[in-house]
């Protein structure tokens, strides 16, 4: 899993069935000390999360296995919300 | 699977519900030098390591295998804590099976 951060939303209309209902967000990955990396990845939101928050991105097909994304054609998921990253020494 | 080091922990208050009681760990891949190389990864803990122990971890579906496989979103697991750096070889002659000569 990698850490990131929400950069904005997507609003599409014409999708995959299986994606309607689904909240899609950019977002970019950061580095442990929180500092933003290049690149972006749209990922189907599954726990509510909100612009600018540092959440958890399961990518693959692992992406699937996120509640309510059973069969869904993802390879990108949010599944958790960041509290805090502690890493000692860095 | 690849070589880690556990530096950090991650505390995530809202999330998955599937991923409800397991334990985020940082992990910093190490080449076979225990050197890290890349960026540092979140990792879910299937075997109960520590900040600071040396761990080899598992990529792709497969992460999701130590745990209810059918719904545990992880692509990054720790599935097992090494002893010591010592114990890994890298090249030196060891007894295990691969470095018998054959007959």
């Amino acid at each position: 899993m990698i850490i990131a951060r929400i950069l904005g939303t997507v609003v599409s209309t014409q999708k995959d069935e299986r994606l309607v209902g689904k909240k899609l967000l950019i977002v970019r990955p950061v580095n442990v000390d929180g500092s933003d990396t290049t690149g972006y990845v749209v990922a189907v939101d599954t726990v509510g999360a909100g612009f600018n928050e540092r959440v958890l991105v399961v990518a693959g097909s692992s992406a699937r296995l996120a509640q309510g994304m059973k069969d869904a054609p993802v390879d990108a998921a949010i599944v958790g919300i960041i509290d805090t990253v502690d890493v000692p020494n860095s | 699977m690849q070589l880690a080091r556990v530096i950090g922990t991650v505390v995530a208050t809202v999330k998955n519900e599937s991923l409800e009681g397991r334990k985020l760990l940082v992990v910093q891949t190490l080449n076979k030098d225990l050197e890290p190389f890349g960026k540092p990864l979140v990792a879910v803990d299937s075997v109960g390591a520590g900040v600071g122990e040396l761990v080899f971890w598992c990529r792709g579906k497969e992460a999701s295998f130590p745990f209810k496989r059918e719904d545990t979103p992880t692509d990054c697991t720790i599935i097992g804590i090494v002893d010591s750096d010592a114990h890994v070889t890298n090249g030196r002659p060891t007894s295990n099976r691969w470095n018998r000569t054959r007959t």
